[in-house]
């Protein structure tokens, strides 16, 4: 019997822990703060020593005073360091560092970048926030986004690395256009060319002048996986084709690394059959848990959430899959049972060697305890489906 | 001609609310900091719209209670539950997605114990899901027919009208996006306004219905709604998405246009507005004209949608 050995692998970011985000925003450190990095570091196998002396010596701090910033430094890579040990513990063999430094997936983006204005806070869900940018002149990188992180997360681990970078068409899709479109136009007609001219004029620049010049920076420093963000991917279906333009048009020509594209909470029966088109993509990463039943079986309608695998066989998309098989947005704690009869679903349809399991997405809106269960259920149900095999 | 302006749907918090919102979320503030942060921002958006001149004056959303249009209902009865998170459309908001388990019957009195109805007045509009997109976005376990799902949900807003009237509440608003945005058929339209007849029953001679199509062209069921002579306080149209020589002429109903861009953060040309309002009164001569943006306003910051408030004042004045 051929063995397999399911690879696994994060797909986002993890919450910050409350000392690092006192500690760099100058908020007041406590005790339980102080508890918490101590404990975390002793679960996790780190000399928290350094660490703890320079939150006990932000407590003293008052309202407005900030630590040195040569101890927000340690921090900072501190809260990497804990972030990559938690998903290492939890048996993932591909990691990250819970993208620790990066505010949140598009304003890391837009912050590091030229052309963009923000224009203030609107409302995810709940009450997660996030802020909104407007493009008011031509795109370009005002500095590698993620290079710096790479380097650190490459000093801090053995495992296998993939970094995750947000895509040219969520960034568009996620910003108001003020230079590429008209002022807001009031329609006298159902004319949408010079409309979606400027839309596709928009995402390519990002593309070109954001995506590509980030790629280049990440390989020179030896990424050797790089997973392109398109949450966005199929908000507009009859946009599908532009973000498959706008992927094949970041990644064109790089040599020496895998891309992959990770979609989420979307309808992904419209990525077909503009996909087909997608070139160097060597995996798609899917969100799938969230949408699936809770009862074990590897049938059908067992896997309500699965069943769009199917779409790989029949339009003849290859690739792996980062097979989401635990859901990010509630503390559900998935039985392995749960986990392995999702992968060996999966696996039946498209071959086991084309399976990576994941979380469905980043574990940002979840606690580092329900981060860790569901990371290690996630490594754990991928160790039972392989000895199912 | 009457001229008036309204908001709808969900307004912006501020930065102050924001913050409270991500502090309470962390136990970092009590409930009653909280609470005091919603009543400000409460306070000041009804200030803002009496400011513009504003007859009717929305409710906030702004209570937990609310988190998005369909949350008030859910998880009042064994029957309607909190389902996975999913996208609002093409934006990058989501909602949770009903999901129907059983028989469906829910005490609409439940369904208002955070929503603070306290304060009622007889100006104050409210706006509920449409039954129609709430049937078609939910997960009906009990069944695939949607013939079968929209009663239930007919059922329960009705009965919500019902009780929010008993508060002494009088206008009220759906916004349907569902049919301006999918490929309807005439056997939708014709069932659609089966669903705005039903309501009308509860809300009587005595209440106002307004009906407000968004996110697409609804030039479609605004001239089936006008042709089959369903009387409404109010059609609302999405002026960025539906053409003005598409939509009838001389309305039997009260126009609502949505002449202002929720999705879009410059503040639109008062005077381009004011030739579109021009147009608008030219083309359609409703009896009445209630300008409003196009859809939701969280959709924005709330510095911007403050000002897309101010400028539809301004076109009141003119």
């Amino acid at each position: 019997m051929k063995e397999v050995n399911y690879i696994t692998h994060e797909v986002g970011s993890l919450a910050k822990p409350e000392w690092r985000v006192k500690a760099i925003n100058g908020g007041k450190i406590n005790d339980s703060d102080i508890d918490l990095a101590r404990s975390w570091g002793e679960n996790l196998d780190i000399d928290s020593s350094n660490l703890i002396q320079i939150l006990e010596a932000g407590k003293s701090l008052t309202t407005g005073e900030k630590l040195s910033s040569q101890d927000r430094k340690v921090v900072r890579d501190s809260a990497a360091l804990y972030a990559t040990r938690l998903q290492e513990k939890a048996g993932l063999d591909v990691v990250y560092d819970g993208e620790q430094d990066r505010v949140e997936m598009y304003e890391h983006a837009v912050r590091n970048s030229n052309g963009f204005e923000f224009r203030g806070t609107v409302r995810a869900f709940d009450n997660k926030f996030y802020s909104k940018a407007a493009v008011v002149d031509a795109p370009s990188i005002s500095k590698p986004w993620h290079t710096e992180e790479l380097k650190r997360l490459q000093k801090l681990t053995n495992h296998d690395i993939k970094v995750p970078i947000t895509g040219a068409y969520t960034i568009g899709a996620w910003s108001y256009d003020e230079k590429y479109g008209s002022n807001p136009k009031l329609k006298f007609t159902d004319d949408q060319t010079d409309e979606l001219r400027a839309r596709e004029e928009f995402i390519l620049d990002i593309a070109r002048n954001l995506i590509r010049p980030n790629i280049e920076s990440l390989l020179e420093a030896g990424a050797k996986w790089i997973q392109i963000d398109e949450p966005a991917a199929t908000t507009v279906p009859s946009e599908v084709p532009l973000v498959v333009k706008s992927f094949n048009e970041s990644v064109k020509d790089f040599r020496g690394a895998e891309f992959s594209i990770h979609i989420c909470y979307s309808d992904y029966s419209l990525l077909f059959p503009y996909i087909q088109e997608m070139e160097n993509c060597a995996q798609y990463s899917l969100e799938l848990a969230n949408k699936d039943s809770v009862e074990l079986g590897t049938r059908d309608e067992d896997r309500p959430g699965y069943n769009i695998l199917k779409l790989f066989n029949e339009y003849n998309v290859r690739g792996r899959i980062g097979l989401g098989v635990t859901d990010i947005h509630s503390d559900f704690d998935e039985p392995e049972e749960l986990v392995r009869d999702r992968i060996l679903y999966a696996s039946n349809i498209l071959g086991a060697d084309r399976i990576n399991p994941s979380p469905d997405c980043g574990l940002r809106t979840r606690t580092w305890e329900v981060a860790f269960r569901k990371m290690e259920k996630t490594a754990r149900g991928a160790k039972l489906a392989a000895q199912s095999l | 001609m009457k001229k008036e302006a309204f908001i709808h749907g969900f307004y912006p918090r501020t930065d102050s609310l924001i913050e409270a919102s991500r502090s309470i979320d962390r136990n970092r503030i009590s409930s009653k900091d909280f609470n005091t942060a919603i009543e400000n921002d409460r306070n000041n958006l009804v200030a803002l719209q009496k400011a513009n001149g504003f007859r009717l004056i929305e409710n906030d959303k702004f209570p937990d209670a609310w988190q998005d249009i369909f949350r008030p209902f859910l998880g009042h009865s064994d029957s309607l539950a909190e389902g996975p998170l999913t996208r609002t459309f093409y934006t990058n908001t989501f909602f949770r997605k009903p999901v129907v388990t059983g028989s469906f019957y829910i005490d609409p009195e439940n369904v208002w114990e955070g929503a603070d109805y306290a304060n009622a007045f007889p100006e104050q509009k409210v706006t509920l899901p449409s039954p129609y997109a709430f049937a078609k976005l939910l997960e009906d376990k009990t069944t695939d027919k949607f013939q079968r799902t929209l009663p239930k949900t007919e059922f329960l807003i009705a009965k919500t009208i019902k009780k929010l009237k008993e508060k002494g509440i009088s206008n009220f608003q759906i916004n349907e996006p569902y049919l301006s945005l999918s490929n309807p058929s005439t056997e939708d339209f014709r069932r659609f306004s089966q669903t705005v007849s039903y309501l009308s029953l509860f809300t009587g001679v005595d209440a106002n219905l307004f009906v407000h199509f968004s996110r697409g062209n609804s030039a479609a069921i605004v001239r089936f709604l006008e042709e089959e002579d369903i009387k409404l306080a109010g059609i609302g149209v999405d002026f960025f998405k539906t053409p003005l020589s598409q939509l009838p002429t001389n309305f039997k109903n009260p126009l609502v246009a949505g002449v202002t861009d929720s999705e879009h953060s410059e503040t639109e040309n008062i005077d381009n507005l004011k030739k579109l309002v021009s147009a608008i009164e030219d083309h359609a001569r409703p009896s009445t004209l209630y300008l409003t943006h196009n859809t939701d306003l969280e959709f924005v910051a709330e510095p911007i949608a403050k000002q897309k408030i101010q400028v539809l004042g301004e076109l009141l004045k003119s």
